[in-house]
Order: C-alpha cells, then structure tokens, then sequence
C-alpha cells in the first residue's frame, strides 16, 4: 500500500513580508555626499590657507620689529654720539671757565674769608660778622640730568651796620662777581645803637645769602656708615 | 534662481525653464510610453534644476470637513487619520486650515484634497526621481486658484472663477474667501462659439450642482469670473446669460496678463501661463509632495547650501590670507628698509665716534652745570633792582620816612602753600633745608618786601598821612608796574577807617606821642 505523502506545511503566519526599510546613509545621504566632501575640502583648503598665511605673516612681523629696534638702538646710539660732540663744541669752555671761577668742584672757604676782608677794606664797611653754613644738596630738577654731579648750596648770614643801603648792595654785587651767591632773605631797620667811634650808624642789616656750587657725588662707598 | 517648471494635464506634460524673468519655449510630452521616454532623454540636460510639478488633472478630489481645534502633534496626527481614511490610495493629498466653525464647539474647518490617480504622475516622478533630480513641490492647479481669488481682488461673497487652461475649463468655488471645490472639464469644443457654448453649459451645471448640495441656494448672489480669450468672452457676452443672483464679470487674457505683470511677449491662449508665472515668481509651498519627496527636497536644499559655503569659505580664506600675504609683505619690505637705515646709522655714529674731540669730563655734566649756571644767572633774585625802584619813589614822596625793610625771596607769591612732601628734609645742624625754587631753579622766584614806615610831619592829620600813603602806593605802582608781577598791599594803614574794625586814636594829648605807623607789603616778580 502506497503511503500517502506528509502533508505540506502550512506556513501561515510565518512568511515574512519584505519590506524596504529606508536609510540614510544609503538613501539620503548620497544626495549630499559630494557636496560634503567638497565642503571639507574647501574648508581643509581654507584651514591650510589661513593658518599658513598667518604664520608667515607674524614671522615677518616679528622680523619687522627686530629690524625695527635694532633700528630705534642704532639711530639713539648716534643722536647721544651726536649731542655729546656737540655739547662737547658748545659748552667746554664754558665749563672749564664755571671750574676756574669755583662754581664747579669744591668750595674753597678759605678764599671766602679773603674776598670778605678784601671787600670790607675797599669800601670801607662799618664792622661785620658773618656765618657760613655747611654745604647741602639742594634737589635738582629730574628733567635736567645732570650725571654725577650734584648742585650744593652753603647758606652765608651777614649782620652788619650800614651808613646806607648802598653798602650793602656793593658787597652783593662783589659777592656775585666771584660765585653764584645768591641772596635770600634780608632784614634792615633804622640803628638804635651808638655810633662805634666817631663813625655813626645809620641802619643795621641781616642778610641770608646761599652760596651755589656742582660738586661730584661721593662714591657709594665714600657715603656709606662705616660699619 | 532657475526653475524647472513642469505642467501636466490627463494628455500631456509641458516643460518649462524659468531664468531670470522669462519662460523658454515649452517642450511637450505624450502622456504614452512614447513621452515618458523623450521625457527621460530630455531630463538628462536638466538635472541640476529644481522641479516644480504643477498638475492640472480631472481626478482631483476635495472634501470639506470638521476636526476638533487642537494643536501640535496631536492636529498633525488627527489630520493624518483623517486624510488616511478618505484618501487611501493616493501619496498625493493635502490638508488646508479654512477657518473655524462660528457655532457649536468651534471646530477647525479643513479642505482635504488629493490627486486620486497616482498612475497619472508615476512615469513623470520616477523618470525625475531615477536621475536623482530635486522635486521642489507637486502643485495643483485647483489649489493655485486660491491665489488668483487675491489678485483679481475677489472679496468674501460666494464667487465662481471659472478658468479657461489648455487642458479644458476649471471651475472653483469659493465661499467666505476659502475655495471650497473645483472641477475640470475636459475640453471638447476647439471653435470660440463652441467654446462659450460648453463654457455656459458648464457653468449652468455648476449651479445646478451647487444648489442641490445645498452649498449655495438657488437665486442667492454669486459671482461668476470668466478669464478666457478675448473672441470667447465677445460670444459669452452676447449669449442670454441673466439669471437670479448671478453676476458676470469676464477678464480677458491680456487684462489678466497686466495683473500678473507678465510681460508680453508671447500670445496667451490659455490661463496656463498665469500659473505657471506664480510658481516661477513666489515661493509656495508644495501642495502634494510625499515626504521622501520633502526630503530629497530639503537635501537638495541642503547641497546648495553646503556648496554656498564651500565658495564663501574658499573664497573668504583667499581674501583673507591675500590680505596677510600682503601685510607680510609690507612688513618684509619695512625690514629691509630698517636694516638698510640701521646700517647708515651705525656708519654715521662709527663716523661721529672717530671724529669726536677729547673731553674732560662727561658731555652730559658740561651741559648741565653751564645751563644750570645760566639758569641761576638769569633768575636769582637781586634785590637791587627793587630797592631802587623804592629808592626813586621815596625821592618823590619825602614825607614818607623808612624805619624798616625785609626783603626774601620766595617760590611762591603766598597765596600757593607750599606742598611739605616737596620739601627736602632739614639737614642734622638745625638749619632749613634749601629749596630750589627761591634760588631761580627753574623759574625766577618772586621778591616780597615788607615796609614798615611813618608819615612825616604829622600833626595830627590823619587825612593827609592816608593821602600820602596812597600816594606812595600809587608811585610804586607806576614804577614797578612794567611788564611784571606786582601786588602791593597795605598791611596796616595809618589809621584803620574800615568799618568791620575798631578805631583807635587820641585827641588833645603831646602830638609828639601820636605816630601814624603804616607798613606795606610788595610782591613783585620782575
């Protein structure tokens, strides 16, 4: 007897649909696939450019400014090379004539004392005392550099009796002829006092004068406590 | 921006590119095998250009209908139900917001709409999507209407714009400014009076049509707008066309071209160009494209974009690297030129070096002691010079008798205290520490002079000591005051008249007792 043949399988429910699923990379992307690219390249291109071309240009920049201080050095090198030859020409002279006359170096005190005598001989001045303080620095102006020097100023007080102001005046001018002495302050008044001899008194006088000199600054270790 | 125009009807697809104001010349395809592939054979020269596909098709169907006035996700998915259930079969449909309801609970009002024979677009779309070509919309004629309603300045009243295209005569129906249906007839008629007969056929049956749908009553008014050839209006105009409501109003092609503003240079048999002169100007939202086709679109758009940026980055990286070639190229040159001037400079001090004559001391201390010597030279303060002036006064005023002078030099006139952080510190021996400025540095200093004196004779006559007092003050001015600081100042006058002070004098005693004292304060920068 013939078997009869298995029967066939159903297959309900199992049969599976297809279906296109969609993508985008495979279905969208390509439509801007090339202008991606194209996008990258150009800004790849842009990137390389941009940072090439600013390389380049802060290397000449910098190359620029070296050039340009070594410049700056070189022109200020000559323009001090310059003005030294020309204060040189302009005021040696000068300067040589300021050192002969004591207004630069160091006081000479002693020739003070000698010009007061001369001074006091030749126009014949009623009796007078005199001080001289010790030498101070006065503070320059810091727009002015003055270099090692150092202005100085030694305050001198007169007090004397005048027969009139006029001798007063003539000692100044005697005094300024010889040094930067400058007057400061002066007080007269009417004598009260008895004539010395037989010559009478007419005023008394009390000057305050600063006697002006450039010296050169002590060494740091000249100045220094000695310790 | 180009535009590839494509215009279908149920016989055939017109092709048009739109540049720069004009339309070409309209390639025509069979709506066969035939046309499908001279179609294809034709888009192969036309892939770059965006697509706008406007069809004017008799299977266009319109549904008005309610759905609740929502927002959101929530209206985007009702909208899809709906246009689900009544329009299964089609990718080509379309919703358009119509107002809302006045009564009940105020639904939104929808027109749904679609091209109910897809088939009819399938080789055109495929033929466009095998070459990857943008789809930038699907359009409809029937839609399109909505926008030649505004032009021809139609207002709210129910109004029946009845358009005479190439592929037959559309008649749309708008009510409250919205369109509520249109319909294609197919043309059968080709003579002007044949044309005009079907055309008020047509009409009459749209009426009819209207009034058993109850969407119009009959008699009620109704606006009937005919945009036709000229020879067709002249027949319609001469046909009995009086009925109860209805309004006739014809625009013939030419009048309707200077409303478009469309130039003339073409002989217009249909409405089609009117149309298509919309698509090509305003930019209008596709009326049925799927959303693959959105898609592609939006890519498309995106490629444009992205190759917009592409130029613009290349073209500012050129710019702007150009622009740093060049300044470092000017910075090169400007180096250059620097060494070269360096090189001159360090020649000229090596020069000025070799020819420098021999010094004593630093240049730089020469200059300062000979300028500060000047200095002092030119500004210290000479009493002299005062004294005499006072001298020369006094001979002119002998009444006037001297017990006391102090003179000073001062940096200031007095009225300017002097800063103390400025002042030097006092040396150790007691004395005052010594201040620039009354030597001269770096001005002249001011000379103060301080008088005491007496009137004489006196004999009592206060008025006559003040009058000489005056006067002296008065010569001293006229003497000093030349091109310098002066200010002269009574300290204490003979006798204080002034009413702000007590008076103090005596009468009848020894005249010899009473002395009219004065002093006087002279500030004087010569």
């Amino acid at each position: 007897m013939a078997q009869s043949p298995p029967p066939a399988k159903l297959n309900i429910g199992t049969a599976k649909e297809v279906t296109k699923v969609h993508s985008f990379m495979h279905d969208d992307f390509p439509i801007i696939r090339q202008a991606c690219i194209r996008f990258s390249i150009c800004l790849a291109i842009a990137v390389v450019l941009i940072g090439a071309a600013h390389f380049f240009y802060l290397q000449q920049s910098t190359h620029r400014q070296q050039a340009q201080t070594e410049l700056a050095q070189a022109q200020s090198k000559y323009t001090d090379a310059d003005n030294q030859k020309n204060d040189i020409r302009e005021y040696q002279a000068s300067y040589l004539q300021l050192t002969e006359r004591g207004f630069v170096g160091e006081e000479k005190r002693l020739d003070i004392v000698e010009l007061m005598q001369t001074i006091q001989a030749k126009y014949r001045l009623l009796p007078m005392t005199y001080e001289l303080f010790p030498q101070q620095i006065v503070p320059a102006d810091p727009a002015t550099p003055t270099g090692e020097l150092e202005l100085r100023a030694s305050k001198l007080v007169l007090r004397m009796n005048l027969l009139h102001e006029m001798d007063m005046l003539n000692l100044f001018t005697e005094l300024r002829a010889r040094g930067q002495f400058i007057p400061q302050s002066c007080a007269i008044k009417t004598s009260n006092v008895i004539s010395v001899g037989s010559i009478p008194a007419q005023l008394e006088a009390e000057c305050s004068l600063q006697w002006v000199s450039m010296g050169r600054r002590p060494a740091p270790e000249a100045v220094a406590p000695a310790s | 921006m180009a535009k590839h125009l494509l215009y279908l009807t149920n016989n055939q697809l017109s092709a048009l590119i739109w540049d720069k104001g004009v339309f070409s010349d309209a390639q025509i395809f069979d709506n066969y095998a035939s046309g499908w592939s001279k179609f294809a054979d034709y888009l192969q020269e036309h892939t770059k250009i965006p697509v706008f596909f406007l069809t004017d098709l008799i299977e266009e169907d319109f549904q008005r209908d309610s759905i609740p006035h929502v927002y959101g996700t929530a209206r985007k998915n009702l909208v899809e139900r709906r246009l689900n259930a009544l329009y299964r079969d089609t990718p080509y449909r379309d919703a358009s917001y119509q107002g809302r309801a006045k009564e009940g609970r105020k639904d939104d009002q929808m027109l749904f709409s679609a091209l109910t024979n897809p088939q009819l677009l399938k080789p055109w779309v495929d033929a466009l999507q095998a070459l990857k070509i943008d789809i930038a919309g699907i359009y409809s004629v029937a839609l399109l209407n909505s926008y030649l309603f505004k032009r021809l300045g139609l207002d709210k009243q129910a109004s029946l714009l009845v358009t005479h295209q190439s592929s037959g005569l559309r008649q749309s129906f708008f009510q409250d400014g919205y369109l509520r249906f249109s319909r294609l007839a197919p043309e059968t008629a080709w003579s002007a009076e044949s044309i005009a007969e079907t055309t008020d056929k047509e009409i009459g049956k749209t009426r009819q049509f209207l009034a058993s749908t109850r969407q119009l009553a009959r008699g009620a008014p109704l606006e009937i707008v005919v945009l036709a050839q000229e020879d067709i209006l002249s027949r319609l105009r001469a046909r009995p066309l009086s009925e109860d409501g209805a309004h006739y109003r014809f625009v013939h092609l030419h009048e309707a071209r200077q409303i478009f503003k469309m130039p003339a240079v073409e002989e217009l048999l249909h409405c089609d160009p009117f149309f298509l002169a919309l698509l090509a100007k305003q930019n209008i939202a596709s009326h049925y494209a799927t959303e693959s086709q959105r898609r592609t679109h939006s890519l498309s758009q995106l490629r444009g974009t992205l190759n917009g940026l592409s130029v613009i980055t290349l073209a500012v990286a050129l710019f702007w690297s150009g622009s740093k070639a060049f300044d470092a190229y000017d910075a090169h040159q400007m180096a250059q030129q620097a060494k070269i001037e360096t090189l001159s400079a360090l020649a000229r001090y090596q020069e000025t070096t070799n020819s420098m004559p021999a010094t004593v001391v630093n240049p730089m201390e020469m200059r300062a002691a000979v300028e500060l010597h000047k200095m002092l030279s030119n500004n210290a303060p000479v009493p002299t010079n005062l004294l005499s002036n006072l001298s020369q006064v006094l001979a002119s005023v002998p009444q006037i008798k001297i017990h006391e002078l102090h003179w000073q030099s001062s940096e200031t006139d007095g009225s300017v205290a002097v800063d103390p952080n400025s002042v030097p510190a006092p040396p150790g021996d007691g004395s005052l520490a010594v201040l620039p400025g009354p030597l001269g540095i770096p001005k002249r200093p001011f000379e103060i002079l301080l008088i005491e004196a007496e009137v004489l004779p006196f004999k009592n006559d206060y008025r006559s000591a003040v009058e000489r007092v005056e006067l002296l003050v008065d010569e001293l001015k006229k003497q000093l005051q030349k091109d310098t600081y002066l200010q002269i100042s009574i300290v204490k006058p003979p006798i204080d008249t002034r009413p702000s002070v007590k008076l103090e004098s005596q009468i009848g005693n020894d005249e010899a007792l009473a002395k009219p004292l004065f002093s006087l304060k002279i500030i004087w920068k010569p």
